[in-house]
């Protein structure tokens, strides 16, 4: 297992680097010079050829490219991640501020994926080829082919505006966090109910389901704890990817309700050419991603011993 | 059924049978209701908003369909390269698509798009840049597994050239996945487009374009609540009915799915207990009549 996770890991690390290393190419490459940007947006007017100049200094804009890299590698390492040219404040200090409302939003948004998506997908197995496994899959389909963006005003007029129950945007409270949630939600349940089922169906199908029900193991209950966790493999890797939707989403439905978290951050970066703090931004949540799909691999070789023995040598 | 309604949809937003400039806008006529002059009303600046779902729709879907194009091709290209050429290059196209693939689309097109700045093109070639890589190893594994079956050895055995080898026998066999994969995607490219519309990077105002229709309209959420829906619905429909044909060209494709595909008849003398055959109750009845 061990060797597994250090196969996965020596993977990782190298996609990492080459990902910071593409991050910082694309910022750099940019049309547009950032020492300009910055020196203009601390003067607060059009900078003289020396404030410039000044700022190229200071931005070490004027090392070689490599150089660059490496220095700014090294910053981010040890958390300096430069200072946010809209703000003045050191990014971190404006990351770290964002983390936390971004993870209430995808926790609860994640926790309602699967609160949602577990019964659902179950009652379609169950019921197969009945109205509710037919309910599921029209629903599923119309959640999948929404945009986010549309839903989300959907329910801020029904909600907030009409029914006056939930506040418009902003975060204040429980009730804020509510509508946020369901639109990050109805995309990954649409289809993870619906993958749900289909992996249950081909576990209904096996021999080990059929001999339990021959044993007398009769009973949706009984069927369930024997299938379900087999079920549960191909869920549970497409989860990583969706854990990189949530990601994606976040941006949009922070934007729409005026979410103070790393989505809204993202788009306010790249909205006022903040190179900086495009470059952090961005590198933190490809970490997070890499991450988080390590961590579904490994669960996968948890959860599925074949896979885990195949990844290490036979032992003779 | 569902390609039908894809078509149904292409077709009506493709020509412009608007009667109305899209941009023209008419203070005095603000906030209609629907009408026969404006079958969907006007905007918040007098604009007839039927006129500005057809053309946005020419547009929406014009880089859509733009956008897939673009990135089949170099997909199909790369992931063909990745397969059939050298070591060097295989390692640095797959290398590549892993390095993309290690981060969430839509960020990564958020900052291209946003440092390549504002505009139809530079939206377009932001998703294909950004959306390649799946196709890419799509194509290099099927092409892989392809290239395994023995009529690409007997093509190679009758002295084919690797170029010939591949267009004209390895090419064909990826189409149907790719097609179907694609058409699917158009679905996710709609989106992504008109997201990225929505967030104020791609098209400039006043063009018409759903997604940023969507965004102007936002601001009016309280007096004209409809000027969010029909863009919105617009998308809604479009995305649908591209999930819907990718679904039945999947099962149309695909020999296993195929076999449970049951035609409805089928399906009905399924649920009804079959009557013995007439025939057979002859035979039975004259073979018992001989032995007798």
């Amino acid at each position: 297992m061990g060797r597994y996770i250090a196969r996965r890991l020596l993977v990782a690390i190298p996609t990492l680097l080459a990902l910071s290393f593409l991050i910082f190419a694309l910022v750099s490459a940019a049309p547009g010079d950032p020492a300009e940007e910055g020196a203009r947006r601390i003067s607060g007017r059009e900078p003289t050829d020396e404030e410039i100049a000044r700022f190229r200094d200071e931005l070490r804009l004027n090392e070689p490219f490599v150089v660059q890299y490496g220095s700014w590698l090294k910053g981010a390492l040890t958390g300096d991640l430069g200072t946010s040219f809209s703000s003045r404040r050191p990014v971190a200090q404006i990351i770290a501020e964002r983390i936390p409302p971004t993870l209430e939003l995808a926790a609860t948004a994640f926790t309602l994926i699967v609160v949602l998506s577990l019964p659902l997908g179950i009652l379609a197995a169950v019921f197969y080829r009945r109205w509710p496994d037919h309910l599921l899959r029209l629903v599923a389909l119309a959640f999948a082919s929404i945009p986010p963006f549309f839903f989300a005003y959907l329910l801020i007029i029904w909600l907030a505006s009409n029914l006056r129950l939930l506040p418009v945007a902003g975060r204040q409270g429980f009730d804020s966090l509510i509508m946020p949630s369901i639109v990050l939600a109805i995309g990954p349940m649409a289809v993870i109910s619906r993958l749900l089922r289909s992996s249950l169906l081909e576990v209904f199908g096996e021999d080990y389901v059929r001999t339990a029900r021959s044993k007398g193991a009769g009973g949706v209950a009984v069927m369930l704890r024997h299938s379900l966790r087999n079920a549960a493999v191909p869920v549970v890797t497409v989860l990583g990817v969706f854990v990189g939707r949530l990601l994606e989403g976040v941006v949009i439905t922070e934007f729409i309700f005026a979410w103070p978290g790393l989505g809204q951050l993202t788009f306010e970066a790249v909205h006022q050419r903040d190179y900086p703090m495009i470059q952090a931004v961005v590198l933190l949540i490809g970490t997070m991603y890499v991450m988080v799909n390590l961590l579904v691999d490994v669960s996968y070789g948890l959860l599925d011993p074949r896979i885990r023995l195949e990844a290490t040598p036979e032992r003779v | 059924m569902a390609i039908i309604a894809l078509f149904v949809l292409g077709a009506l937003l493709a020509p412009l049978i608007a009667t109305h400039d899209p941009n023209q806008t008419d203070f005095v006529g603000r906030f209609l209701p629907s009408s026969r002059n404006h079958p969907l009303g006007t905007d918040h600046v007098g604009r007839d908003v039927f006129a500005r779902i057809l053309h946005g729709g020419r547009l929406s879907l014009g880089m859509a369909l733009t956008a897939t194009a673009g990135i089949t091709a170099v997909g199909i290209v790369l992931g063909l390269a990745a397969a059939f050429s050298g070591r060097l290059v295989e390692t640095l196209i797959m290398r590549t698509v892993d390095v993309l693939l290690a981060m969430p689309t839509l960020i990564l097109a958020l900052v291209i798009v946003g440092l390549l700045g504002q505009g139809l093109r530079n939206l377009i070639i932001t998703i294909i840049l950004v959306q390649w890589p799946r196709y890419a190893r799509l194509v290099r594994g099927m092409a892989l597994k392809v290239r395994e079956r023995d009529f690409v050895e007997a093509g190679r055995a009758a002295g084919a050239g690797k170029t010939r080898l591949i267009v004209r026998h390895i090419l064909p066999n990826l189409i149907g996945p790719v097609v179907v994969f694609s058409t699917i995607d158009m679905g996710t490219t709609l989106l992504a487009v008109s997201g990225l519309s929505f967030l104020g990077f791609g098209v400039a105002p006043p063009t018409p374009e759903w997604g940023a229709m969507l965004s102007e309209a936002r601001f009016q959420i309280d007096r004209a609540p409809l000027l969010l829906v029909f863009p919105g619905a617009a998308i809604t429909l479009v995305v649908l009915a591209f999930n819907l044909a990718g679904d039945g060209l999947r099962d149309l494709l695909d020999p296993r799915t195929r076999s449970v595909q049951l035609s409805r008849r089928e399906r009905r003398e399924a649920r009804r207990p079959a009557r013995p055959e007439p025939a057979a109750g002859r035979k039975q009845a004259r073979a018992a009549r001989q032995t007798a």
